[in-house]
């Protein structure tokens, strides 16, 4: 006998069968929900935290560029920026890929107050934006008073978090709401710049190198120690740690080292001969370069007179200046006898730019900070340099490079005389006869010197001299 | 022959009702046995990834305190990182905000002092140390006193911190695992592959 089901109970199945399915789904949107959640973490609150980060350090980089300039390409420093007495602020850069925007402020905050250099801070904000649900989806899941991630990782939903508290500045000024397009982080950091000054070695030349004499000797002291006297072979003495650092540094192959070096030499794929005459390191392996010299650009207005010098003349600056703010001359001629006295008993800070050849005399008084600064070249003797303080930081000599670099430019330095000064001349040939003795620091394009010279590098010259790039020496990150 | 009036009875046989429990039974089974195999496996799943963050916000707090950081030392028995930072943020207890309460909260002007090893930029007179530890399952991250636990279920932190003088250069190599709670076989294999690596550098060198 057949029997027939009744259709109300056919659903017996089909219920079991989808209240299995639904378990089995439940469990599943769950796993699917919870790791939507992580990779959501993952792959972009994590990510554009890291990139909010890179975009940043980007600005750091723009603007850390723009402070090279300075010295490198003065005329072009900051091109393109808005700037309100010392400090620039840059376009706002949104870097091609991730949509990163990036922007930086760059304010002159300090100067050397022995050499002038100004100091450059560089506050960069780099912002990513966060993609997916707008929502946080972090790990908060830490014990009692602690927030997970969102302690690490601040993430702008709708306002930025930032201006709102601390404001734009971070200086508590100018709070105010201000809403995001999109989901964003934005990390922020400040990098200090710092100048480098050009005389960390006695003699140190990018092309080829000769010299010196057979019976020459480079040796240094430190002027912060008194004048100088010969001690680089008495271990004893209190001033031995500053008698061995007459280095010399050379970047070719091409080095003929003659005399007695006390202090470091290297090259750059050369071979240092005779070494028993070199008592500190050689290595010949140190390859670098030394950019052309431009004139600075922040120079004071120029004192009405003189503008040539042809005979002999003498000049008291009105003030004393700075380092920073020095009595500014600018002469078309410079080949007589120029003597620079000092404002009463200040120290007393002067610069001259020479438009052309140097054959001057130059008379440097006691407390007179001298930096001469030349377009063409320079031929002298020894005793045309006088610089009645010994110091070799007081009298300066800086050669403008060309601005064709195939276009030669020299400094001769002739018999009889002895001197103390430095020459800062990347795009020189140098040239150094007879046997002075000598106090200072010369940086060059090449250098022969065939006398028995007696040199002497001044320690103090380390951190002497007009900065010729920067370097970035402090990095703080915002994080609130 | 059927009756006038008899309703339409059905009904199934013993050994229906038999194998239908049997085969229903099964099912309940599987089902069950599947719930909850895929509830620990999404549990397990669930607390690896979970860990995973905390090694990568680890990674992240300690990447952002080393690279501002003006020393790190790392404790002998490679268990805690000791940081000193700048104090970039003026603090109410800080001279200058006792002084002027209107500064506290503002970023420091930072101050050059030269030193006979170069110039030094100094954001304010003192300093602030964090120092990364373990406790437990724990990670503890401590700035001037102030505890966060970064990770609750992190146990091994391992920094090496390495100061190669010669090229003025620092850096702090991290690696961080932990247990999985799936763990089967080798534990010593089943944490070494949950390691993640980190180097960060220092970008403020400051010796001594």
């Amino acid at each position: 006998m057949k029997c027939k089901i009744s259709s109300s109970e056919r659903a017996n199945v089909l219920i079991c069968a989808l209240c299995t399915i639904l378990v089995i789904s439940l469990i599943g949107a769950n796993v699917l929900q919870n790791c939507t959640t992580r990779f959501n973490v993952a792959s972009s609150q994590v990510r554009s935290w890291k990139e909010s980060l890179f975009a940043a350090e980007t600005g750091g980089d723009i603007g850390y560029s723009e402070i090279r300039k300075t010295v490198l390409d003065p005329a072009n420093a900051f091109s393109g920026w808005s700037a309100s007495g010392s400090v620039h602020t840059s376009p706002v850069t949104t870097l091609p890929g991730n949509n990163l925007v990036t922007s930086s402020v760059v304010d002159l905050f300090y100067y050397d107050p022995i050499t002038g250099n100004p100091w450059y801070r560089a506050r960069s904000r780099g912002t990513a934006p966060v993609n997916g649900l707008r929502r946080t989806g972090m790990d908060d899941r830490m014990g009692a008073g602690s927030r997970g991630d969102s302690l690490l990782r601040k993430i702008d939903f709708n306002t930025d978090h930032f201006i709102a508290t601390y404001g734009p500045n971070g200086d508590g000024v100018g709070k105010a709401i201000i809403p995001v397009a999109a989901p964003q982080i934005t990390r922020r950091i400040e990098q200090i710049s710092a100048p480098v000054t050009p005389f960390e070695a006695a003699i140190k030349c990018t092309g080829s190198f000769y010299g010196l004499g057979s019976a020459a000797q480079v040796d240094s002291y430190n002027s912060k120690n008194g004048p100088y006297y010969f001690c680089a072979n008495n271990p004893a003495d209190s001033h031995f740690k500053d008698s061995r650092s007459g280095s010399v540094e050379i970047g070719t192959p091409v080095a003929n080292v003659n005399g007695m070096l006390y202090g470091n030499i290297s090259t750059n794929g050369g071979t240092v001969v005779p070494s028993q005459y070199v008592t500190g390191t050689i290595d010949n392996n140190v390859p670098f370069t030394v950019p052309p010299y431009a004139m600075p650009t922040n120079m004071p207005p120029a004192q009405p007179f003189p503008t040539t010098v042809t005979a002999t003349e003498s000049i008291t600056p009105p003030a004393p200046g700075t380092a920073a703010n020095p009595t500014y001359y600018l002469l078309s001629s410079l080949s007589g006898k120029l003597t620079i006295n000092p404002v009463g008993s200040a120290q007393t800070y002067v610069a001259i730019h020479v438009t052309n050849d140097l054959t001057a005399t130059i008379t440097v008084k006691n407390g007179v900070h001298a930096k001469i600064f030349f377009d063409g070249n320079m031929d002298v003797k020894g005793r045309d340099m006088d610089n009645e303080s010994g110091l070799a930081a007081n009298l300066q000599y800086y050669a403008i490079s060309p601005p064709d670099p195939a276009t030669p430019q020299f400094i001769h330095i002739a018999p009889p005389g002895n001197f103390a000064a430095t020459f800062y001349a990347p795009s020189a040939d140098v040239v150094l006869n007879g046997n002075p003795d000598l106090t200072g620091a010369i940086v060059c394009k090449t250098f022969y010197g065939n006398g028995n010279t007696s040199w002497h590098y001044d320690r103090a010259l380390d951190t002497e001299g007009d900065a010729v790039d920067y370097r970035i020496v402090s990095y703080v990150e915002d994080i609130r | 022959m059927k009756q006038p009036g008899q309703r339409n009875t059905s009904g199934f046989t013993l050994s229906e009702m038999m194998i239908a429990l049997a085969a229903g039974a099964v099912v309940l089974g599987v089902t069950l046995t599947s719930s909850t195999s895929l509830q620990k496996s999404f549990n397990a799943i669930d607390s690896y990834f979970a860990t995973h963050m905390q090694q990568i916000r680890i990674v992240d707090y300690l990447s952002r305190d080393v690279k501002r950081g003006l020393i790190v030392t790392t404790s002998a028995d490679l268990q805690t990182v000791t940081v000193t930072v700048p104090n970039y943020i003026i603090q109410a207890t800080d001279p200058e905000g006792i002084a002027n309460p209107a500064l506290v909260g503002t970023p420091r002007t930072p101050t050059i002092l030269n030193t006979p090893s170069g110039p030094q930029v100094n954001y304010g007179a003192t300093t602030s140390t964090i120092v990364y530890s373990i406790n437990g399952l724990s990670i503890l991250r401590t700035e001037n006193g102030v505890v966060t636990t970064i990770a609750s279920s992190t146990d091994q932190l391992v920094p090496q911190t390495t100061d190669v003088e010669l090229a003025n250069t620092e850096y702090t190599k991290t690696s961080i695992t932990f247990r999985p709670i799936f763990t089967s076989g080798s534990t010593v294999a089943q944490r070494s592959g949950t390691t993640v690596y980190s180097t960060a550098y220092l970008r403020n060198k400051r010796r001594g």
